[in-house]
């Protein structure tokens, strides 16, 4: 299913119900609010919840997507951001259990540097896990401007704030990104020596 | 930022994606949902619930607002119907123009009821009393707001309490008298006025 549509256009035939312009609008669009939905909630099931939810939404209010505003993508990230926020609030009193680490040892001795690789996956979960425990507020700028890659104008459009209060709370939340990636440093450091030793033995 | 934060947040957004099954549940139940007919304009949609529910609060609160202010009663009220015994007049409408302060003031039934609510005083005294001309203000009013219209009942006053109306009496005097107290809008006693003649009418 191709159609070189635009996101605007997309959002002009749903308006008018064209069950086909939500499918292309969804298949192009879900990656990058199921992105947002999972880094802000943490929960796969819950990041599944948000993007049905932000989908939906979308069929209901497409009419109220103002072009000149912002993005499609934008508007999008705004809507999976209320949504996470709205579910993350829900789900407070819920403790989630640490989920279990990925099987790292099977994929990493089909590359050809298993050592970089298994150092990257470490980086990469050390990151993951570093956004899910920032304050939401900054966590919120890290994922839109960091891992989504939106502009600061796009990124306080979806966030529905000032350019400034992005950047300083981008700068905040990496300051504290940083410092907690510096906190583990060591204790992953020496998780994945032992991983590297059984992949390699 | 430094190169190997941008890469890794980069290949973290790379890896983070929906699997393919729950990628194509989704999609069908949004298809489902857009095949459904619009609901009817009438309903109002989650998002909106709000607006008739802050519309029910800010009836509730001010119906309690109005509530709570009729029903507030000044300290004044108290003191003068507990020192006022029972009325003597029959009911007879009037018109007054003793003080400045009172346009248009009758005597009505319902006062006459209100007035015969009021606590009787067993108190009686030989009647020397002073005839002030016109309405003396109640002392206890200054809190109240502007007279406009009222009531004058007509009552049996112990000779006693005047002076906490700001009357002077005689000493000795201690026999009920003849008083018309005036009655505000609201309610309220406002002024006291001793009627000339009480002393024969009283035994």
């Amino acid at each position: 299913m191709t159609d070189g549509a635009t996101d605007e256009q997309l959002l002009a035939r749903i308006v008018a119900r064209d069950a086909t312009a939500l499918s292309l609008l969804f298949r192009r669009r879900q990656p990058d609010v199921y992105r947002i939905a999972m880094l802000m909630t943490g929960s796969a099931a819950a990041a599944e919840d948000v993007t049905q939810d932000v989908f939906l939404a979308v069929m209901h209010d497409a009419s109220r997507f103002e072009s000149g505003r912002a993005s499609v993508t934008a508007w999008l990230c705004g809507i999976a951001r209320n949504h996470a926020r709205r579910r993350l609030d829900r789900d407070r009193r819920i403790v989630p259990l640490p989920e279990p680490s990925e099987p790292l040892a099977a994929e990493a001795v089909m590359h050809a540097d298993p050592l970089r690789e298994m150092s990257n996956a470490e980086q990469i979960e050390l990151l993951r896990r570093a956004v899910l425990t920032l304050p939401v507020r900054y966590r919120e700028v890290v994922v839109l401007c960091d891992l989504q890659e939106l502009s600061y104008a796009d990124a306080a459009a979806a966030l529905e704030c000032s350019i400034g209060t992005v950047r300083s709370r981008l700068h905040r939340g990496r300051q504290l990104l940083t410092a907690k990636m510096h906190a583990h440093d060591g204790a992953p450091a020496v998780a994945a020596a032992k991983r590297i030793s059984r992949c390699l033995a | 930022m430094s190169e190997d934060y941008q890469r890794t947040a980069r290949a973290l957004a790379r890896e983070t994606e929906m699997n393919p099954a729950s990628t194509a549940r989704i999609e069908q139940t949004l298809l489902r949902a857009m095949a459904l007919p619009p609901s009817a304009g009438g309903g109002w949609s989650g998002g909106r619930v709000w607006i008739p529910a802050a519309a029910a609060i800010l009836l509730i609160a001010g119906a309690l607002f109005v509530w709570r202010m009729n029903r507030t009663l000044p300290i004044g009220e108290t003191r003068v119907m507990s020192a006022v015994s029972k009325p003597t007049a029959p009911v007879t409408r009037m018109t007054d123009k003793a003080t400045d302060q009172t346009p248009d003031v009758t005597v009505t039934a319902a006062t006459a009821r209100s007035a015969r609510s009021i606590r009787k005083t067993t108190r009686r005294a030989t009647a020397t009393v002073v005839n002030p001309a016109g309405f003396v203000e109640l002392p206890w009013t200054v809190g109240l707001p502007a007279f406009e219209s009222g009531e004058i009942v007509r009552m049996e006053v112990p000779v006693a309490s005047l002076p906490a109306y700001g009357i002077d009496i005689s000493a000795g005097a201690n026999r009920p008298v003849e008083a018309d107290i005036l009655i505000g809008q609201d309610g309220f006693a406002r002024a006291i006025r001793l009627v000339a003649n009480s002393a024969r009418s009283v035994q």
